[in-house]
């Protein structure tokens, strides 16, 4: 806001005023690193239980890995399902099926790779102190 | 040898039919029912009494809580846990029902699995596609559709891209349904045609018979993992239907 010293701010501050108020900020200060620091510590922690390969981070991927493969095959097989069928209807065999294959299979792999960046961005906070580079965040 | 795939038979108990469509009451809609009464049964023992210092089943529904929870949280932000009722209750329906299909007591009790079906799974990936994306149209308005326009993308390529996103957003029912009524099934039909090659090996078959101790713990680690990852893509659609364009 204003400077403490302006007269023309809410008041006047006294230079005890002030030194309190400092003083109020360094506490506020070194509290928020004290703070951040712990935190920090209880990520790393959090990072090496999850490296050291227990069931919570296998799971994850074993999950990850259900995942990517349906979305892959459900993409193609749809296009597919639903060109031939709209082929059928509209007597264009087969055109529209192609078209829907291509667009289907892009679906699958825009699905996955959605999937992929997502599950790098989970893993970035457990590496969150090494990080050098900030985060692109739209690239799509 | 039995025929693998006889699990999966669906027996009428009660033909229903409603304006030519077959309703009946089946062994799935059975376990269905059974499936609801049993989260609810165990959610009102656990919890109807509250106490401060949780006993034994408490714990265990304060975990299974704690668990969605954190996830939604993770997944969606604070704003996502508006909807947290629906995620839990798909979550525990499709992971009791995905249990209740490993239970069998030979000669006494053979369960059927209701998520082996995609007529069940894909209904409750549909609910779940059709809530979202009214969620989405509720808070966004028109402004929704713009989930399908890529930002940041030459005017040209639009024609193209447009298309594909719209597929990968309807894409996404399905590949929740079958993804876990492929896996419960193919689990299954595996554990029974191991099943038989024991009875058909003689003294061989013991080898089948370790296997199959082997795949049915796999199969229970399935079950619940298929309920988590179906709980799991419904939140991150949800997330996308909330916060729209910056998942990504």
């Amino acid at each position: 806001m204003s400077d403490p010293a302006d007269p023309g701010g809410r008041g006047e501050l006294s230079p005890e005023e002030r030194a309190a108020f400092k003083r109020r900020v360094e506490e506020l200060d070194d509290k928020l690193r004290r703070v951040t620091a712990s935190e920090q510590a209880a990520e790393e922690h959090v990072g090496d239980q999850r490296s050291a390969g227990d069931g919570g981070l296998r799971g994850q991927a074993l999950s990850n890995a259900f995942r990517i493969g349906t979305e892959l095959v459900v993409g193609v097989a749809l296009g597919g399902f639903v060109g031939w069928q709209l082929d059928r209807w509209l007597g264009t065999r087969p055109w529209l099926l192609l078209l829907f294959l291509l667009i289907g299979t892009a679906a699958g792999f825009l699905n996955v790779i959605r999937a992929a960046r997502r599950m790098q961005a989970e893993a970035e906070p457990l590496q969150r102190s090494a990080r050098a580079v900030p985060p692109d965040d739209d690239d799509d | 040898m039995a025929n693998p795939m006889h699990q999966f038979e669906i027996e009428r108990y009660l033909p229903i039919n409603i304006g030519g469509f077959d309703a009946s009451f089946t062994n799935s809609s059975l376990y269905m029912v059974v499936a609801v009464v049993l989260i609810v049964g165990f959610l009102y023992l656990a919890i109807g009494r509250g106490a401060m210092v949780p006993g034994r089943l408490q714990s265990v529904a304060e975990l299974v809580y704690e668990f969605v929870a954190k996830m939604v949280r993770d997944i969606t932000g604070e704003d996502g846990m508006k909807y947290f009722p629906l995620i839990f209750s798909v979550f525990l329906f499709i992971l009791i029902l995905n249990l209740i299909g490993m239970v069998n007591i030979p000669g006494v009790l053979h369960t059927f699995t209701a998520t082996s079906h995609i007529a069940v799974t894909f209904g409750i990936a549909l609910m779940v596609f059709v809530v979202i994306t009214g969620i989405g149209f509720a808070r966004h308005g028109l402004r929704y559709l713009k989930l399908f326009v890529p930002s940041g993308v030459p005017f040209i390529l639009l024609p193209i891209l447009v298309p594909i996103e719209v597929v990968s957003y309807f894409i996404r029912p399905i590949s929740l349904s079958v993804r876990l009524f492929a896996n419960m099934m193919a689990g299954h039909t595996l554990l029974k045609v191991f099943a038989g090659f024991v009875i058909s090996l003689g003294a061989l078959g013991v080898l089948p018979l370790l296997a199959m101790v082997a795949f049915t713990g796999l199969e229970v680690l399935v079950a619940v993992l298929q309920a988590f990852v179906f709980a799991m893509l419904t939140s991150i659609y949800l997330k996308d239907a909330l916060h729209m364009h910056d998942h990504h």
